[in-house]
């Protein structure tokens, strides 16, 4: 049997036939093997025209969504240090790892699928047509699989090789919508420094690194929409707390909390809870 | 001692194993049926989800415990008319690790209602088994009435006003060993002194060659031909697990986990996830003139007893500091201005027997849980929050806080709740703990606690319990576990 190092040596100098030999011969790949690891990508076969102008390395990440189980991923744009280069993502301004191409691995009857359509893309996104059906070379063996761009039935020239890298250590915005924007962490920020009778909270970049690993998938949601309803809401004078001064915001606070209708009750009890455990992180 | 033998974070590769019994989950059930198993010679793989809690490790802060110790970082909610958080252990150990360490044995009323609603339960588990299996954990565990030297004013000041209304109360007992009041049980207790299950029964079955693989969450159970041969697992790093069962397969990894376990794996017989029962709390906050240092002194150091035939257990609440804010009353500057006397107030809670039954189910591959409560249970709350309050002030509370929607805000003397407690679930902010019966003796499994779709595979912890038992149930699970460890091993009863 051939080592891993070996085998990638043999497909990055594989031909077009070859590679199409050894997908149709590939073994079925268990989702549950590949779900929460990020895959260190390498293009196949293209002509090295066409390799300059689009990527030859990246990474493709699968990750089970919580929520509705559904086994999700992306790609990440890597700089292109050489083959053999450590991974270094792409930056955005904000420093998170620039991902593109959302899709859904889909359990078929020929083994896993990687579907374009199924992922966050935009509606115009031509990736939407593509699907990539993905094999493993040696039986029971997710470390090193072989895959092909495939639109519609036809296979394009694109194969690749992904290999194993390392676990998901964070979940792009686009495949969490219920988890809060940055906008809506700020409000939340306001709304606990209201609640808590103070001008400003302390720094609470640990307790949102915390809320967005740990708690239950429904967590984000019920806070994202205590902090709108709250925030957006007429539902203590002087008027929306989105509207307010720093002073009229603590007079607000006093007023929300003595709203006698329980569902506010709840709310405000509820975001205060969350103040007094960010607060303390 | 090194307890755990695989970290599922390591574990990127298909990993194979075997042993005589599998044992999913090492809380106090799990944890007892691994030292029956081990000390009997059996081989014994235990698996746990959740990684060794090292004291070293423990901190004082709410979030990063709930973070590091607890299932969902302690934000696992039951959905019904109105949402309960409930909260879970999630570490090598299970909840023993961030329990209040509170010990009762199953009170003998409770085990006749069981009796007469399940024929032959006299017989296959009698209360005096039970009794004799309390009496051996209560001694592995030490446990003892908290040291009046660490209770710490909290506990004190429940006592006085038990004792000015005349309610029936006591010290808790309480599983430690040297305990410094620290008050961090909730946490983790970072002196060891809680004698939670890693540091004892699971300690005792490693010695004896029991494997614990941590990290490693469990996704089914394999049953070939009407019998339960492996558990398929899958570890942190991704590498899928499965570990052979020469002789038997015990699940006991909560009311919540089990039920799933069983859906998961084909046996849905009996329906396991229906009929969840629990101990639904409220808590009332007291302020005292004088300063209570309420997260100092024994966590849970104090009951009171007099109201249990009634389905209320009334206990001092030992909360870190993050938390005990959150009990404070108002928003904005009058928050402030209570939060300077932090020190001044304490948190006690009333822990309620319900009748109400609920549901597990997976949704998306996560437990989805629905809890209504009943209005029975909804005026048992209201009936709680008023003797919280009545305790309050016969102990000296200058003001109470009922914290209860409709209510007043603040009280000055108990009689201000007269009538202003609504019947309304929704007004009453609770948490729950001690989740029971979701694969119940009698409807999921034979009265030997296994299933009958598989041969070999048994149900260990309170999953097992036809109900909830109105006092904090871990002494009761273990000594189950016991009993059923014992007909793992023989197939017979052991006594």
């Amino acid at each position: 049997m051939k080592t891993g190092r070996e085998e990638r040596a043999i497909l990055r100098g594989a031909g077009r036939a070859e590679l199409k030999r050894r997908l149709a011969s590939g073994h079925r790949v268990d989702a549950s093997a590949i779900e929460g690891w990020v895959y260190r990508g390498t293009s196949l076969g293209l002509p090295r025209l066409v390799e300059r102008l689009t990527w030859k390395t990246f990474q493709k990440a699968f990750w089970r969504d919580p929520l509705t189980g559904r086994l999700m991923g992306w790609n990440v744009r890597l700089e292109q240090d050489g083959l053999d280069a450590p991974s270094r993502p792409k930056r955005a301004r904000d420093g998170a790892p620039v991902t593109v191409w959302f899709y859904e691995v889909l359990e078929t009857g020929g083994g896993l699928v990687i579907d374009y359509s199924r992922g966050p893309n935009p509606p115009l996104e031509l990736t939407r047509l593509v699907t990539d059906p993905l094999v493993s070379l040696v039986p029971g063996d997710a470390d090193l699989l072989l895959g092909v761009s495939r639109v519609g039935p036809v296979d394009t020239p694109t194969y690749f090789m992904l290999e194993r890298e390392h676990p998901v250590a964070g979940v792009p915005r686009a495949l969490r919508p219920l988890a809060l924007s940055a906008a809506e962490r700020r409000w939340a920020e306001r709304l606990f420094a209201a609640l808590l009778g103070r001008e400003a909270m302390p720094e609470l970049e640990g307790f949102w690194a915390a809320a967005a690993k740990a708690p239950a998938p429904y967590f984000s949601a019920g806070l994202r929409a205590a902090v709108c309803a709250l925030t957006f809401l007429p539902l203590a004078e002087p008027g929306p707390f989105f509207r307010l001064s720093g002073a009229q915001r603590l007079d607000w606070a006093e007023r929300v909390d003595s709203d006698e209708r329980v569902l506010v009750r709840q709310l405000v009890s509820t975001v205060k809870t969350v103040a007094c455990l960010a607060g303390a992180a | 001692m090194r307890l755990v033998d695989v970290d599922g974070r390591s574990v990127y590769q298909p990993l194979e194993a075997e042993a005589d019994v599998v044992i999913v989950g090492s809380g106090p059930a799990g944890a007892s049926v691994a030292r029956e198993a081990a000390r009997a010679g059996a081989s014994v793989v235990v698996l746990e989800e959740g990684h060794e809690a090292r004291r070293e490790e423990f901190v004082e802060g709410g979030l990063q415990s709930m973070a590091r110790l607890y299932r969902d970082m302690g934000t696992s909610v039951a959905f019904g008319a109105a949402p309960i958080p409930f909260l879970q252990g999630r570490a090598v150990g299970g909840t023993s690790v961030v329990n209040g360490a509170i010990c009762w044995r199953l009170p003998r009323d409770v085990y006749d209602g069981w009796a007469s609603a399940l024929p032959g339960l006299e017989s296959e588990l009698p209360y005096e088994a039970l009794a004799a299996a309390e009496e051996q954990i209560e001694q592995r565990l030490n446990v003892r009435p908290t040291d009046p030297a660490v209770a710490g004013r909290k506990n004190e000041l429940l006592a006085r006003g038990a004792e000015a209304l005349g309610l029936e109360h006591r010290p808790i007992r309480r599983n430690v060993e040297r305990c410094s009041g620290s008050g961090r049980c909730l946490q983790g207790c970072p002196n060891g002194a809680k004698l939670s299950v890693d540091r004892t029964f699971l300690s005792d079955a490693v010695e004896k060659g029991a494997r614990i693989f941590a990290g490693v969450t469990a996704r089914g159970v394999k049953v070939e031909r009407g019998r339960a041969v492996a558990v398929e697992a899958r570890a942190a790093g991704g590498g899928r697990v499965g570990v052979r069962a020469r002789r038997a397969v015990v699940l006991a990894a909560s009311a919540i986990q089990t039920p799933l376990l069983l859906r998961a794996s084909g046996l849905h017989r009996g329906e396991p996830g229906d009929g969840l029962m629990a101990h639904p709390g409220v808590s009332v906050t007291g302020r005292f003139d004088a300063p209570v240092y309420n997260t100092r002194g024994a966590t849970q150091g104090h009951e009171v007893t007099g109201l249990r035939r009634e389905g209320i257990k009334i206990e001092a609440l030992g909360f870190d500091a993050s938390i005990l804010q959150s009990r404070l009353p108002g928003a904005g500057r009058a928050y402030a201005r209570a939060l300077e006397q932090l020190d001044h107030h304490a948190v006690w809670g009333a822990a309620l027997k319900a009748e109400a039954r609920g549901r597990v189910r997976a949704v998306g591959g996560r437990a989805f849980v629905r809890y209504g409560l009943t209005a029975e249970d909804v005026r048992k709350a209201a009936r709680g929050v008023r003797v919280l309050a009545e305790l309050f002030f016969a102990a000296g509370a200058r003001e109470v806080y009922p914290l209860v929607a409709g209510a007043p805000k603040v009280l000055h003397e108990a009689g201000e709740l007269e009538g202003a407690l609504p019947l309304d679930a929704r007004a009453y902010p609770m948490s729950m703990t001690h989740l029971f019966a979701t694969a119940p003796l009698g409807r999921v499994v034979g009265l030997d606690f296994q299933h009958p779709d598989a041969r070999g595979l048994y149900v260990a912890d309170s999953s097992a319990f036809p109900s909830c038992t109105g006092v904090n149930p871990q002494i009761a699970i273990m000594a189950v576990a016991q009993l059923c460890a014992a007909r793992v091993l023989t197939g017979k009863r052991s006594f």
